[in-house]
């Protein structure tokens, strides 16, 4: 018996090796794909740092070398792109890569989808460390800060100094200046704003105008629909969107209210949020409020908010522009038809929407003529026919103004009711220091600690109460990272 | 075992030395060479890029002061307790169900095992879509026949109850396979005495199965508080990311968090050999106290 077990044990542990082996597989399986299916996630992304990022990697790894045949010209540059967008918008970026690569002379280009936003900038970072960067690296807007204080980035302004910053949109290229000379560290390719999707069928039930002109983008107006909704259109909720703290600073852009102090940051590195703002208040108590009434479905991440409104659990949507297009579809694959509205503010008043997604950065350690050809490529990428091209694919907001008049001989914007109303959100944005967005350090880390606030409040815990718990957490982490 | 002789195996000790040298060296290139670095790298506040400044014991002092990391290690405690006693009861009582049947044994063996076999990512994405507030067909079942409506998306207690459960349930495969490998080395002479003498099932299973399974039963309670500190990270990942509002932040994801995606790989060093020293004083009791209940005949 004794013996037995004794072997039995022996037996176990070698087991236990192996199936210990087998957990640490799986731990890191489970790394890998968290960010696959649930790249929408709201609480990923916000770890990530990634404002709006969607459908977002559902490749992971899949590369797209189209350096094919390049290799033997020895005087080509070569240029490797890594980039964050997975899914059916990783394969335009690829495809845009490609064919820059073909034909362009003197380039070898390849580009490789490193994963989400956060991922790209880790690999990028472990590139640089390991003396083996990118050429250019397609990251975040929150990434303009710790890409600018590691000092390993090169301004891009600095690299494609021919380029005329007015031809860009204000509002995507401005986001990503800092530093004294207030140079740019990135050139925009992918900008995107929360937009307000609705249901028009559902409009029509509840009595409404289905064409929304009527519709007011306050916050009193918004209650009123999403009850009307309810009550005579027989969803289970008015709207929905995920608790995603890209969003609730895009309220704070909207009432003209700096998300933190010094100018937004783009002072000075910033020492205080300003949770404790009649604006923060009166979002959040509207927020909650809505959420109390059951008029707003709380998700739990980007991919379960799109659900809820495909399901027609919800008949509004608050999401990134730059989910427009498959949204579209989506709704339209489900039978109803979907419109876009601007999303709501207080009344007092309506400074303009908040700019998200990616842009292109180009790290040190490589040489100048890498470098010029990697500002080639971002400024080609953000070139008015392929902005256009990259907006009709997306919803992205094209970044180049001309884009716009390309857009117009195309008749896009009769074709695609609604997203000019998108556009002109940021188009008649005014330039403060709230809609230019916030400059923060560990920009990730603050938005998590607003979402776990969040996620206080709808366990019923009291909105002031809560906002000045996660005040002085914030306060905190700025003043360790200043 | 004095009276045995030893044997040289080996002509000479250098023999014996270069034949373990393959194992030390992996070993020590990828056990002991960065548990040292993981010490440096814990005295050090790291920047983005790497470059780092030694600041004392100071990335240990921010850990003890946080109220973040607190709340971890308390939710943490609560989620060994829960999993190991309830992973080991649930277990327990299954492999003696099986060990019991006569007929088919196999096969609930086998369907006990299932779970195990299933890789944590795609278990966890499983469970998210069955679970799932709104749209999970458990919760619907739940809300139709009993009124229950799951809200583990914004109700920390049932998130961590949820998560809990499920580790139960991925772990008791495991634990059954050595259970009913040890029920069956049971001399079936006592279980039938005991039949005889008309002793119930559950008496059976207390006074005669437990005190003689006990050694595997010891193995079991520390192979599982292992994990249970260890092991959460997958499930906790995909299905609450730590949420809502941290209710589920167990240390392993707390320190991944800090390290890989707030880049503060210092703080995530000083956490993982906290985490080290809590496992190792844990097991030393565990091995010291709670052998002596264990029979060895």
């Amino acid at each position: 018996m004794v013996h037995d077990s004794d072997r039995l044990s022996d037996l176990l542990s070698r087991r236990k090796f192996l199936s210990m082996s087998g957990t640490v597989g799986a731990v890191a399986l489970a790394g890998c794909s968290s960010s696959g299916d649930d790249g929408d996630d709201g609480s990923t992304d916000n770890v990530d740092g990634g404002g709006d990022e969607s459908a977002d990697t559902d490749d992971t790894g899949g590369s797209d070398d189209a350096d094919d045949g390049n290799d033997d010209s020895g005087n080509d540059a070569s240029l490797s792109v890594w980039y964050s967008i997975g899914g059916d918008k990783g394969d335009l970026v690829a495809t845009l890569a490609e064919e820059y690569g073909e034909e362009t002379e003197g380039v070898a280009l390849s580009s490789s989808h490193e994963g989400s936003y956060g991922e790209t900038f880790d690999a990028t970072l472990r590139g640089i460390r390991n003396n083996d960067p990118p050429a250019l690296a397609h990251l975040n807007a929150v990434h303009t800060v710790p890409t600018y204080n590691s000092g390993s980035f090169q301004p891009i302004q600095s690299i494609i100094d021919d380029v005329n910053p007015d031809d860009y949109i204000g509002a995507a290229l401005d986001y990503y200046r800092v530093g004294e000379d207030n140079q740019f560290m990135a050139l925009p390719f992918n900008a995107s704003s929360p937009v307000l999707m609705y249901n028009k069928d559902a409009f029509e039930e509840a009595g409404l105008d289905p064409e929304g002109e009527e519709y007011e983008p306050t916050f009193q107006e918004f209650r009123n629909v999403c009850e009307a909704i309810v009550d005579d259109a027989g969803f289970d909720s008015g709207a929905t969107w995920g608790n995603i703290t890209w969003f609730v600073e895009n309220w704070f852009a909207l009432q003209n209210q700096p998300f933190v102090n010094n100018e937004n940051g783009r002072a000075e590195a910033p020492t205080e949020v300003n949770l404790d703002s009649d604006a923060a208040e009166r979002f959040y108590t509207w927020w909650m409020d809505l959420y109390d009434d059951d008029l707003y479905q709380l998700s739990d991440s980007w991919g379960d908010a799109r659900q809820a409104f495909v399901n027609q659990d919800a008949a509004m949507l608050i999401d990134s522009s730059s989910n427009i297009v498959a949204q579209r579809q989506a709704a339209e694959e489900a039978g109803y038809e979907m419109g876009l509205l601007e999303v709501p503010s207080s009344e007092e008043t309506w400074a303009g929407a908040l700019i998200g997604g990616g842009a292109m950065f180009v790290p040190r350690g490589i040489d100048d003529q890498t470098a010029r050809a990697a500002g080639e490529f971002a400024k080609w990428v953000a070139s008015p026919e392929q902005q256009a091209r990259w907006h009709q694919g997306t919803g992205y907001y094209p970044v180049h103004k001309d884009s716009i008049e390309i857009l117009e001989d195309d008749g896009w914007f009769e074709e695609q009711d609604g997203m000019r109303l998108a556009m002109d959100q940021l188009l008649d944005s005014e330039d403060t220091p709230a809609t230019r967005g916030a400059l923060i350090e560990d920009h990730g880390q603050v938005r998590d600690l607003l979402s776990n606030g969040a996620d206080r409040m709808f366990d019923g815990e009291d909105v002031s109460s809560v906002l000045s718990d996660v005040k002085s957490d914030v306060d905190e982490l700025l003043a360790r990272s200043a | 075992m004095s009276t045995i002789q030893r044997k040289e195996i080996f002509e000479s000790k250098w023999q014996a030395a270069l034949l373990v040298l393959p194992t030390l060296t992996v070993l020590a290139v990828f056990l002991y060479y960065p548990f040292v670095q993981t010490i440096d790298l814990a005295l050090q506040e790291t920047q983005l890029l790497g470059n780092a400044e030694y600041v004392g014991l100071s990335n240990f002092e921010q850990l003890l002061t946080s109220d973040r990391y607190r709340n971890s290690l308390w939710v943490t405690t609560w989620f060994a307790v829960l999993t190991v006693s309830g992973s080991l009861l649930v277990s327990t009582y299954l492999a003696f169900l099986i060990h019991e049947t006569v007929r088919g044994s196999s096969w609930y063996l086998i369907a006990a095992i299932w779970p195990y076999a299933l890789p944590m990512a795609v278990a966890g994405s499983i469970l998210n879509f069955i679970f799932h507030p709104e749209l999970g067909i458990f919760t619907n079942v739940l809300e139709v026949l009993f009124g229950v409506s799951l809200n583990w998306h914004v109700d920390g207690t049932q998130a961590f109850l949820l998560v809990s459960a499920a580790t139960i349930w991925k772990g008791i495969g495991y634990n059954v396979i050595f259970l009913v490998a040890a029920l069956g080395l049971v001399p079936e002479s006592l279980d039938e005495a005991a039949k005889l003498d008309g002793i119930g099932r559950t008496q059976r299973l207390v006074r005669i199965y437990l005190p003689l399974i006990s050694p595997t039963l010891v193995f079991l309670l520390i192979i599982n508080s292992i994990r249970s500190f260890f092991g959460g990270f997958s499930l906790v990942d995909i299905m609450t990311g730590g949420g809502p509002n941290e209710a589920t932040n167990l240390l392993i994801f707390n320190l991944y968090q800090d390290s890989f995606t707030y880049n503060q790989f210092g703080l995530g060093s000083a956490q993982s050999i906290v985490l080290f020293l809590v496992v190792s004083v844990l097991m030393y009791v565990q091995l010291k106290k709670v052998e002596k209940f264990a029979y060895y005949g």
